[in-house]
């Protein structure tokens, strides 16, 4: 993307007037094709404005879309209409800028953990010494030190989950996409592995957008929650959590309440719609 | 049971088979002039080593079942990967394997004699494009299964969309792949054998044949034992270069 | 044998298609067939390519049509799938019962498992001029090595489909109240069942291929001696004819086979999503 476009873009600003926010997701639609002809519109309509270092969450029932908007923020999908820009610039493709992480981990079977964190800076053409250097940093800070050298298949899942992070922490991206990330991992694992990747974004201030099913783990991670409609996928409410970082587990619950509240009506209209579906 | 004992273990039923076979024939059980007796089969397995005729006809026979299962697995591989990648390829050709899916193999073996005579390249061509494929399907298959996850991930770590189906794909179905070889493989030695039944004037199956022809029936058995052999040797080196190169599936 | 290995259905390359939408996804599909059959024509009239190597297809899909019509290739598919299936039919009986046993007797397994296990990678084609030896020239020897070839992998997928019930549905079973003797026909027959049918599935083209080799080395009818008169006397145009022929009832077999199986397993999920 050259300097030139970049200013061209800058200067056109944002829909949402307010001025330009460093993740700008704009009159977003995504339908698909389907079967015979008929096209299946998976999310419609989103509008949505990300500051710097905002932690995010979109929660919703299953087949809202929310996942499919994180990957058309990641570049994988294409916008069916509507555009997504990260500080200005358009998103096309993916790219180190917005890491990634996956539910199922999606870790390189073939390669260690240490093989998996240095991938990106290999792809980034860092020499030897500076790659191992980097990732062992990282690999130390998601506490798998003396694991470098195992296989993703000998470790378990809270542990390469650890590992996709610190891969995609490695490339230093602007915005980290999590989805689901925790959502393959017992209850336990499920906690520590939130209160780390709390610590982690207070002590480095990403823009993290991330999905999830779980309403308390949203509220506990994020500032914000926007909670999305079924079919199709729309913006139904955003939230403030306005919790700090010492918020107690009373108001975290009661915020967390309050939210499920909002999506149960969603969650229960997606369930009927499943049943009418199979009969 | 520790694991040599239970490597030994798994071939005690083979030598019980033989041993059964041997004591069958002591007592008169089966008729020595069609059913040669165990012990006079090694004796002849060692005559055709002995004066060289088994090694040369042995080292034809697998030279030919190497040369059409190496090009057959190389090309298979790559074009299995491509098809499963690149939207033109898959157009243009994944028709034209579902068509071709369903001929049994054998059926080439005639044809490759009609235009590439009775030698070698005959047996090799029946071969390559008989274990093709089925190299090409599982490729193919294992490489569309690869998690989407996964491609994404190194996609968006900064591999070039071009380099993704080697670095990330490939890797990824090996598993996969390494199973559909191995049926190739044994696959490859059949056609092999069957060519070389049909027409031939050297390699393994001509030598059965011949010695059939001959009234040897002894050294019938031994050159049918030799194919046995190889077979089984080439599958389990087979199994063992799939787990080294494998070592990362390991528990 | 290694490690339990998941036997997957083989897919049939064709689907009847009912909507008219299917009907335009396959029309779309036969264009590099379409291509590649005139770019044959074309090749062989224009000269390019030794007639005898490769005769045209026009005059490949006439002598085909008159073998067909004058009942030639009729006759000789009935002869190929006589000793194909009575081969194939013979090794599933034997296998299934094998593979059964060896999934419920210690004894059985210990002997069987590495019997099969090593007959898989032999090259059974070879020990065709055994079976001639013994049996003669005639049917049986045919007959039998479809059989003995079939055998192998039958019995391997019996035995682990058998193995690999998921224990907890027998458990669930027994907890329901069914008998013991009413697990094996109750239970464990249909959770084994997609797995058996794929080793049946996996075995039946190979029943044909090598139903159709002991024909070439045999001789008497079938597809393959067809063939191997026609390579003999340099007929090409009839090979090619013999290669559609082979083509046609290996196609035929396996959508039959598919049949068979969706109407079998009915309930299966893999099933379902292909029917």
């Amino acid at each position: 993307m050259s300097a030139a476009r970049n200013d061209e873009e800058r200067q056109r600003g944002g829909g949402t007037g307010i001025g330009m926010a460093f993740l700008e997701i704009e009159g977003v639609r995504k339908s698909y094709v389907i079967g015979q002809g008929r096209p299946f519109v998976a999310v419609d309509g989103i509008d949505l404005a990300i500051e710097q270092g905002e932690f995010v969450s979109l929660v919703g029932p299953s087949g809202c879309g929310k996942s499919t908007l994180l990957h058309m923020i990641g570049g994988f999908v294409p916008c069916t209409d509507g555009a997504i820009r990260v500080d200005g610039a358009a998103v096309r493709e993916p790219g180190p800028d917005r890491g990634i992480v996956f539910q199922h981990f999606a870790l390189f079977p073939w390669k260690t953990v240490r093989g998996n964190v240095e991938y990106g800076l290999v792809e980034r053409g860092m020499s030897r010494a500076e790659r191992a250097d980097v990732a062992q940093r990282y690999i130390d800070m998601v506490g798998l030190s003396g694991f470098e050298n195992s296989f993703p298949n000998r470790l378990s899942g809270g542990m390469q989950q650890r590992v996709a992070i610190a891969r995609m922490l490695a490339c230093e991206p602007q915005i980290l996409l999590m989805d689901e990330p925790f959502g393959a991992l017992d209850a336990q694992t499920r906690k520590i592995m939130q209160e780390e990747l709390r610590a982690l974004w207070q002590r480095f201030g990403k823009t993290v957008v991330f999905v999830t099913h779980d309403v308390r783990e949203a509220v506990f991670l994020s500032q914000r929650v926007v909670v999305m409609s079924t079919r199709p996928g729309r913006i139904k409410a955003i939230v403030e959590t306005g919790l700090g970082p010492d918020a107690s587990r009373v108001a975290i619950d009661e915020k967390a309440d309050q939210l499920w509240d909002m999506l149960r009506d969603e969650v229960v209209r997606a369930m009927a719609e499943e049943r009418s579906k199979v009969q | 049971m520790t694991q040599l004992a239970a490597r030994l273990h798994f071939y005690v039923p083979v030598l019980l088979a033989f041993a059964l076979w041997e004591a069958a024939s002591q007592a008169g059980l089966i008729d020595p002039s069609i059913f040669p007796s165990l012990s006079s089969v090694l004796a002849a397995f060692v005559r055709l080593l002995t004066n060289n005729n088994l090694l040369k006809h042995a080292g034809i026979s697998i030279f030919r079942q190497m040369s059409g299962f190496l090009l057959a697995g190389g090309i298979g591989i790559v074009a299995g990967i491509l098809i499963a990648t690149t939207a033109w390829a898959r157009f243009a050709i994944e028709p034209v394997i579902r068509l071709v899916y369903p001929l049994p193999k054998s059926a080439l073996i005639p044809l490759f004699i009609l235009w590439l005579g009775i030698g070698d390249a005959s047996k090799i061509g029946a071969i390559f494009l008989g274990a093709l494929l089925p190299v090409v399907l599982s490729t193919y298959n294992s490489a569309r299964g690869v998690n989407t996850a996964l491609v994404w991930s190194a996609w968006s770590l900064g591999t070039p969309r071009l380099l993704i189906p080697w670095k990330v794909v490939l890797p990824a179905a090996m598993p996969e792949i390494l199973s559909g070889l191995r049926i190739a493989l044994a696959l490859s030695f059949t056609l092999l054998v069957s060519a070389e039944f049909l027409i031939s004037q050297e390699g393994l199956g001509y030598l059965i044949s011949q010695l059939g022809e001959n009234g040897d029936y002894p050294g019938m058995f031994a050159a049918v034992l030799a194919v046995t052999l190889i077979g089984v040797a080439a599958d389990r080196g087979f199994l063992a270069l799939r787990n080294w190169v494998l070592r990362w599936t390991e528990q | 044998m290694d490690r339990a290995v998941k036997i997957a259905a083989p897919q049939p390359p064709f689907r009847l298609p009912p909507a008219a939408f299917a009907l335009l996804r396959t029309a779309e599909r036969s264009i590099p067939i379409l291509v590649l059959l005139a770019a044959w024509e074309f090749a062989t009239r224009a000269g390019m390519v030794q007639l005898f190597l490769l005769p045209p297809l026009s005059r490949v899909l006439v002598r085909f049509y008159a073998d067909t019509i004058d009942g030639t290739i009729p006759y000789h598919i009935v002869q190929t799938s006589i000793t194909a299936l009575s081969g194939f039919f013979l090794a599933a009986a034997v296998g299934v019962i094998l593979g059964a046993a060896m999934a419920v007797s210690r004894p059985v397994r210990y002997i069987c498992e590495p019997l099969v296990s090593l007959a898989f990678p032999i090259p059974k084609i070879s020990f065709l001029p055994i079976f001639i030896l013994w049996f003669g020239f005639d049917v049986l020897p045919k007959v039998l090595m479809v059989a003995f070839n079939c055998v192998i992998p039958i019995t391997s997928a019996t035995y682990l489909g058998a193995r690999g019930i998921d224990k907890y549905i027998l458990w669930s079973a027994r907890s329901l109240g069914t008998p013991h003797h009413k697990l094996f026909w109750k239970v464990v027959v249909p959770a084994a069942a997609p797995q058996v049918i794929s080793g049946l599935q996996i075995a039946l083209p190979q029943a044909l291929i090598i139903g159709i080799v002991t024909e070439m080395l045999t001789g008497g009818d079938g597809l393959g001696s067809y063939m191997i008169r026609a390579v003999r006397f340099s007929d090409s145009e009839t090979a090619f004819a013999g290669i559609l022929a082979m083509l046609v009832t290996g196609l035929a077999y396996m959508q039959i086979a598919a049949m068979i199986r969706r109407h079998v397993l009915k309930w299966h999920t893999e099933a379902a999503a292909e029917g």
